[in-house]
C-alpha cells in the first residue's frame, strides 16, 4: 500500500529529463524507450528468424536447391522455433508493446523499478547474442527442436547440434527466463501498485488485463523450465540420469546411464510450454480489443465476460500441459484427463471470442491498418483454435501428432494471431512513441501480404498433416505422403509472400520514425488514459497525475455531440 | 495514521503522484519480492516434483537413515528455525525503530546461516568422502544397490538450497549493516526476513521429502 | 520518506505487533512459534509415520508463513495468492506426476 513509497525510485531518476544520448536512448530508464529498445531487438531476431524459415522452406519446396543439408535443416526449423517464440514474439509483444503501454494505459509515471527494468532488456541482449552465435560454434546451432527434448539435448554426442550449440542455447534460454522473470514482476507489480487514481482494477483497459495475466502466468510457470534446464544441464555435463533411461543405445554403443525418464522432462517443459503460448496470445487478444473498440466506435462487448474468459483460460492454462504428449506413452488415464481439461479451454477461448465480434455488432467500422490486423487477429484465433479442437481430442491427436496439422494450428496461433497483435498494437501506438504516423498505404500493403500469405500457408499445412506429412522431415520420400508434400511449392510461395510483406513494414516503421506525417495528441479519437500525454510523451508521461473517472471504452457517450468521451473526462 | 493510509489516501510526503488503493494493500517492493517467492517456490516445487516422480518410480532406494545422520540433520534443521526466529525478531525490532536490536538480530541470522552452512559442507564431505557418492554414483551401503539418482537428487536439491542460504547470508550481512546507520527502513530488513524465512520454508519441504519420506 | 517509514509499515489496523514508535515490540509470539517448530521436527524425526511426517511439513510451513513471514496481517488476496500459486499448483503438479511415475519408468 504504503502509497508514499509507491514512487521511490523517483529518487533515482527524478523528474529531470536526462539529455546525454547514452542515458536518454541507449541506458534510458523510461518504459518508453525500453519499449522501443525491444521493439527493435525483436525486429533484427525476426530478420534472422524468419530467414531461416525462408531458408528451409526453400528446402522443402525444392528438396536439394537449398544448399542444406539434412543437419542444417534440424538446426534451421530448432532455431527458428526458438528465435520466433522466446526473441520475437515474446520480445515484441510482451516486453516491447508491454512496457510501453502498461505505465501509459494506467496512468503510472513509470514502471515501478525503472532500474530493474532496464537491467532485464540489457539482460537480454546478450542472451539474444549467445543465441545467434551458437550458430558458428563446433557442430552448428541447437539441432533437438525447440522443446529440447532428451535424449537428443542431453547427450552431447547425439546429435552434431547436441553439442556446444546446445549448451549455448541452454544458456541464452537461462538468461532469457531472467530477464523475463524480471520483466514480469515489474509488470505485477507495477498494474497492481502504480494505478492512477480512479483506475480500479475493474477500469483497466483489457490490454492491461492480459499483460497482467500473462506476467502472472509467466511468474508461475518459468520456474518449471528453469528447474528443467538445471537438470538438463547436470545431465549433460555432470553424468546424471535425470531424463535418460536405461540401456540406451547410442551409434551402437550402450550408455551407461541409468533410471531417468524424457517423459520426466516433457512434462516440465510443457508445464512451462503450454502457459507460454497463452503468455504469447493473450496481450494480442487484448491489444485486439482496444483496438477494435477505437476503430468500431462501441464499447467493448461484454467487457466483465471477457477478464472472466482471460482468467478462466489463465487458469485452465496451468493444468493441461499434457495434450503436447498424449503419443509420448504418458499414462493413458492421464490423457483421458488432459482431453477433457484442454476441450473445457475451448469455452472461455470461444466466450473471447463472442466478445471479440460482438464488438463489431453494427459499428461504423474505420478499416484503418491496426484495425485491419485487429481483424486479422480475429480470424486466425478462430481458425487456429478449430485446429485446437481436433488436437485435444486424444483419438485424433494419435494421428494428428507431430505433423504439418501441429504445425499449422500452433502457427496460426503464435505466429499469426500474435504477430497480427503485436502489428494492431505498434501501428495503433506508433504516433504515441514517436508523435507521427506510420504510412497508411505501405500499412495496408503489409496487412494484405500478411493475411494472403500466412493464411494459404498454414491452412493448407493442416491438410497436408491429416495426408500424413509427418514435421521436421528434410524430404518426402515415400509414395503415401507424395500427394500431400506434393503442395510444398505452393506453401513455400505463399510463404515468401508472407516473408516480403515483413519487409514492408520494416521500411515502414524505420521510415515513418523520421518522416511519418505528425501526429495529433489523440489520432484515432480513442479513449483510454495513454492519449491524454503528449505525442511522443515525454520522460514522465504526464505533467499533472491524471484522475480516472470512467470506463475505458467510453464510446457512444457524451452529449456534447462527439460521441465519445476520454477516461479522464466526468 | 495506517488506517487513512490503508485506505489509500496517501498523505503528502510524496505528495504528487497519488495511485489507487491496492489489492495486496503492500508496497511495491513488497509484491515483488512476494511474486519473487511463489515464482521460487514453483521452482522448488518443480525440483522436488521430479525427485517425488523418480522416487515413486525407482525400483530401489536407500534409507536415508543410514546414509545420514539424523541426529546431525536435526541440528542443522533446528540452526534454520532458531535462524529464522531471530530474523522475525530483527524485522519486528527494525519496526519498532529499534536499530541496534534489529542489526544485532540481523547479524545472529547471518551467523546461524553461515552454521547452517558449515554443515551442509560436512554433509556433502560426509556424502562424498565417507560415503564414496558422486553426482553419478549413490553412496555405497552394506547390502544395498547402487542408486545414482539418489546421489544426484541429493546434490541438486541440498545445492539449490545451500545456494539460496548462501546469497541470503549475503543479503542479511548487507541489510544488517545497514540498519544499524539506518539507511534502510523497515522494509530493507522485512524484505531480507521474507527472502530468509522462505529458505527456511524450503528446508522444511527438502527435510521432510527428501531425508524423512 | 524516511519518517514515513519510521512509522512501520502499514498493515491496516489490525497490524497489532511492534505497530508504533517505541512501544516495545512483542518478540515472545515468534519464541512460541519457535519452539513449537522444534517439537514438530523431533516428532517428525521419532515417528516413522507417513501422514504425520506430511502434517508435520503442512503445520510447519504455515507456522512460518503464518507467522514468520507475516501472512497473518496480510491482504487476504495475497494470502490466496501465495497459498493457490505457491503451494497448489505444485501440489497439484505432483498428484499428476503420481499417477505417471507408478508406470513411467520401466524397472531393470
Ligand atoms: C482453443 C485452444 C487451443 C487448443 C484446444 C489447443 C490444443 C493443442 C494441442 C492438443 C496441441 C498438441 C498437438 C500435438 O502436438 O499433437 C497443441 C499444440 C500447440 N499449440 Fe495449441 N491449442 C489451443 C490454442 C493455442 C494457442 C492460443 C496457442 C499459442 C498462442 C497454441 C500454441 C500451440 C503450440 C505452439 C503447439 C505445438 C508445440 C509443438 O509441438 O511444437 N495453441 N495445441
Ligand atoms: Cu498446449
Amino acid at each position: 500500500m504504503a502509497l508514499t513509497h509507491s514512487h521511490g525510485t523517483d529518487a533515482a531518476h527524478g523528474h529531470d529529463h536526462p539529455s546525454g544520448f547514452w542515458s536518454k536512448y541507449i541506458f534510458s530508464f523510461d518504459h518508453k524507450v525500453i519499449g522501443v529498445q525491444y521493439l527493435i531487438l525483436a525486429c533484427i531476431m525476426g530478420l534472422i528468424g524468419a530467414g531461416l524459415s525462408v531458408w528451409f522452406r526453400t528446402q522443402l519446396a525444392w528438396p536439394g536447391k537449398a544448399g542444406m543439408s539434412p543437419e542444417n535443416y534440424v538446426m534451421a526449423v530448432t532455431m527458428h522455433g526458438t528465435i520466433m517464440i522466446f526473441f520475437v514474439v515474446s520480445l515484441s509483444l510482451s516486453s516491447g508493446l508491454g512496457n510501453f503501454c502498461i505505465p501509459l494505459q494506467i496512468g503510472a509515471r513509470d514502471m515501478a523499478y525503472p532500474l530493474l527494468n532496464m537491467l532485464s532488456f540489457w539482460t537480454i541482449v546478450p542472451g539474444a547474442a549467445i543465441m545467434v552465435a551458437s550458430f558458428f560454434v563446433e557442430g552448428g546451432g541447437a539441432a533437438g527442436g525447440w522443446t529440447s527434448y532428451p535424449p537428443l539435448s542431453a547427450l552431447p554426442k547425439a546429435a552434431p547440434g547436441s553439442g556446444t550449440g546446445q549448451t549455448l542455447w541452454l544458456l541464452a534460454m537461462a538468461i532469457f527466463v531472467v530477464s523475463f522473470t524480471l520483466g514480469g514482476l515489474n509488470y505485477v507489480a507495477t498494474i497492481l501498485n502504480l494505478r492512477a487514481r480512479g483506475m480500479t482494477l475493474m477500469r483497466m483497459p483489457i490490454t492491461i488485463w492480459t499483460y497482467f495475466i500473462s506476467a502472472v502466468l509467466g511468474l508461475l510457470s518459468f520456474p518449471a523450465l528453469t528447474a528443467a534446464a538445471i537438470m538438463l544441464l547436470l545431465d549433460r555435463h555432470g553424468g546424471t540420469s535425470f531424463f535418460l533411461p536405461s540401456k540406451l543405445i547410442l551409434s551402437g554403443q550402450l550408455q551407461t546411464n541409468t533410471g531417468g525418464t524424457p517423459l520426466l522432462f516433457q512434462h516440465l517443459f510443457w508445464f512451462l510450454g503450454h502457459p507460454e503460448v497463452y503468455i504469447l496470445v493473450l496481450p494480442a487478444v487484448g491489444i485486439a480489443f482496444d483496438v477494435l473498440a477505437a476503430n468500431a466506435r462501441r464499447p467493448v462487448m461484454g467487457y466483465k465476460a471477457s477478464v472472466f474468459a482471460l482468467w478462466a483460460i489463465a487458469f485452465l492454462g496451468m493444468i493441461v500441459w499434457g495434450h503436447h504428449m498424449f503419443i509420448s506413452g504418458m499414462n493413458p488415464y492421464l490423457g483421458k484427463y488432459f482431453s477433457i481439461s484442454t476441450l473445457i479451454i475451448t469455452a472461455p477461448f470461444a466466450l473471447l471470442g463472442v466478445c471479440l465480434l460482438g464488438t463489431l455488432w453494427r459499428a461504423r467500422i474505420r478499416f484503418n491498418t491496426p484495425m485491419l490486423f485487429a481483424l486479422g487477429l480475429i480470424s486466425a484465433v478462430g481458425t487456429g483454435g478449430i485446429g485446437g479442437l481436433f488436437l485435444a481430442t486424444a483419438t485424433a491427436d494419435l494421428h494428428f501428432h507431430d505433423t504439418y496439422f501441429v504445425v499449422g494450428h500452433f502457427h496460426l496461433m503464435i505466429g499469426v494471431t500474435s504477430l497480427m497483435g503485436t502489428f494492431a498494437g505498434i501501428y495503433y501506438w506508433f504516433p504515441k512513441m514517436f508523435g507521427r504516423t506510420m504510412n497508411e498505404t505501405l500499412g495496408k500493403l503489409h496487412f494484405v501480404g500478411t493475411m494472403v500469405g500466412t493464411f494459404v500457408v498454414f491452412t493448407v499445412q493442416h491438410f497436408q498433416g491429416m495426408g500424413g506429412m509427418t514435421r521436421r522431415y528434410y524430404e518426402y520420400v515415400n509414395e503415401y505422403v507424395k500427394p500431400a508434400a506434393a503442395l510444398n511449392p505452393l506453401v513455400t510461395i505463399f510463404a515468401f509472400i508472407a516473408f516480403g510483406s515483413q519487409l514492408i513494414f520494416l521500411v515502414n516503421f524505420f521510415w515513418s520514425m523520421f518522416a511519418g506525417a505528425k501526429a495529433s495528441k489523440n489520432p484515432w479519437e480513442a479513449t483510454t488514459l495513454e492519449w491524454t500525454a503528449e505525442s511522443p510523451a515525454g520522460h514522465g508521461n504526464w505533467n499533472e497525475p491524471p484522475v480516472v473517472r470512467g470506463d475505458p471504452y467510453r464510446y457512444g457517450e457524451g452529449a456534447d455531440g462527439k460521441g465519445w468521451k476520454l477516461q479522464t473526462d466526468a | 495514521m495506517s488506517g487513512e493510509a490503508a485506505a489509500g489516501h496517501g498523505h503528502a510526503a510524496h505528495g504528487e503522484w497519488e495511485c489507487e488503493p491496492t489489492p495486496f494493500k503492500a508496497s511495491w517492493p513488497k509484491v515483488m519480492m512476494w511474486w519473487f517467492l511463489i515464482g521460487d517456490a514453483v521452482l522448488f516445487g518443480s525440483l522436488l516434483v521430479a525427485y517425488g516422480f523418480n522416487r515413486v518410480a525407482a525400483p530401489a532406494w536407500l534409507p536415508q537413515d543410514k546414509v545420514f545422520s539424523m541426529n546431525f540433520i536435526t541440528v542443522m534443521t533446528f540452526t534454520l528455525i532458531t535462524s529464522s526466529a531471530t530474523m522475525a525478531t530483527a524485522v519486528a525490532a527494525s519496526r519498532a525503530g529499534d536499530r541496534k536490536n534489529a542489526c544485532l538480530f540481523t547479524m545472529l541470522t547471518a551467523v546461524g546461516g553461515i552454521a547452517f552452512l558449515g554443515m551442509q559442507v560436512y554433509e556433502w564431505w560426509h556424502m562424498i568422502g565417507h560415503h564414496g557418492a558422486r553426482l553419478t554414483v549413490g553412496p555405497k551401503l552394506e547390502g544395498f544397490p547402487d542408486v545414482p539418482a539418489f546421489s544426484a537428487y541429493f546434490f541438486m536439491i541440498t545445492g539449490f538450497h545451500g545456494s539460496h542460504v548462501l546469497s541470503g547470508v549475503f543479503i542479511l550481512l548487507y541489510t544488517g549493516f545497514n540498519a544499524l546507520r539506518g539507511r534502510n527502513g523497515p522494509e530493507g530488513v522485512e524484505l531480507a526476513g521474507l527472502y530468509w524465512h522462505f529458505v527456511d520454508l524450503v528446508w522444511v519441504f527438502v527435510f521432510g521429502t527428501y531425508y524423512l519420506i | 520518506m524516511a519518517d514515513a517509514h519510521a512509522h512501520g509499515h502499514d498493515h491496516g489496523p489490525d497490524h497489532s505487533h511492534g505497530g508504533g514508535h517505541g512501544h516495545a515490540p512483542s518478540y515472545r509470539g515468534y519464541w512460541i512459534a519457535w519452539f513449537i517448530l522444534l517439537i514438530l521436527t523431533v516428532v517428525m524425526i521419532k515417528i516413522h509415520n507417513r501422514n504425520v511426517l506430511l502434517a508435520g511439513i503442512g503445520i510447519k510451513s504455515c507456522i512460518i508463513g503464518w507467522w514468520f513471514m507475516h501472512l497473518k496481517h496480510e491482504a487476504r488476496a495475497l494470502v490466496w495468492t501465495v497459498v493457490l500459486g505457491g503451494l497448489g499448483f505444485v501440489l497439484f503438479l505432483f498428484y499428476l506426476m503420481y499417477f505417471e511415475a507408478a508406470k513411467a519408468i520401466p524397472s531393470v
